[in-house]
């Protein structure tokens, strides 16, 4: 069994033009990483320097964005769907 | 290169003005005529740069060609921006779920999302290190200078592979009899 993760537009240029993916994994994390392991160009945008998921990502499982429901630790059951959402900000202040 | 409809661009500019002294922001919808380096890109660019300098009546250049996809924005979503009022003047956010929104109406509609449009009130149209930190890949960023309320030309932005650095691209505007209309959307 697997999830099926779903790629946005924006990335799929890093994923040969895949939109959808069958990976395996327990967690979101876990899942980012297999995803990260398979297309190593899409790391930096999906995950900081320390690791973390990037703040301008979102990751929904199922219907549910998990940010505040677990985050990267977030189960995922078998056969579920992920899918990565952007978050879009940014503002004229630097700080 | 970005070509977008001058009624898109004031519905951007409408927003900006509305929106003054708060940062606005939205979705640009339309869809990704190319890939980098293609012909009809090229093509188009070197068009583009001998209107530019000699017989430019309708259309409105900014200043780089440059070797981009050329983009065509038919509608233009304004978001709510969700940062507090307190910070409001100097950043924005669009929610995933207005997100996800603005992405079924893209698909419904047969394009894509390939932009973001923010301005930035009383501040130069170029992108701040805030908006370099959580940039996305792929998407136009345009930006709007709203100068004691008056709404300047729009530069737009690709974020380079490395995170660290953009490419400007060019931002044509287009008569509205050459591109499909751009009607307001309700939301
Ligand atoms: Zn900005």
């Amino acid at each position: 069994m697997s999830v099926t993760v779903k790629i946005p537009a924006a990335l799929r240029a890093y994923t040969d033009g895949l939109s959808d993916l069958a990976l395996e994994g327990q967690t979101v994390g876990q899942i980012i990483d297999a995803l990260v392991e398979r297309y190593p160009d899409l790391g930096p945008h999906l995950k900081d320097d320390d690791g973390q998921l990037q703040s301008f990502v979102n990751v929904f499982v199922g219907s549910k964005n998990v940010k505040n429901s677990g985050g990267i630790l977030a189960a995922v059951p078998d056969g579920e769907t992920l899918m990565l959402v952007p978050a879009i900000a940014g503002g004229s202040g630097d700080n | 290169m970005i070509s977008i409809s001058s009624e898109c661009l004031r519905a951007i500019e409408q927003d900006a003005a509305n929106c003054y002294p708060y940062e606005c922001c939205g979705l640009l919808l339309g869809f990704d005529r190319s890939g980098p380096n293609s012909e009809l890109t090229n093509s188009i660019a070197t068009a583009t740069n001998h209107a530019n300098s000699f017989d430019i009546t309708d259309a409105k250049a900014g200043p780089t060609p440059e070797k981009l996809s050329v983009r065509t924005i038919t509608l233009v979503i304004p978001a709510v921006n969700r940062r507090e009022e307190a910070i409001r003047r100097r950043r924005f956010s669009i929610e995933p779920e207005d997100f996800l929104k603005a992405e079924l109406a893209a698909s419904e509609k047969n394009l894509s999302v390939v932009g973001i449009y923010h301005s930035h009130p009383d501040h130069q149209a170029r992108p701040s290190a805030n908006d370099l930190a959580q940039a996305w890949p792929f998407f136009s960023y345009l930006i709007v200078a709203v100068d004691n309320g008056q709404v300047g030309f729009p530069t737009s932005w690709r974020l380079n592979d490395d995170r660290k650095s953009y490419t400007q691209e060019q931002v044509l505007v287009t008569p509205e009899a050459d591109q499909n209309l751009c009607p307001k959307d309700s939301d």
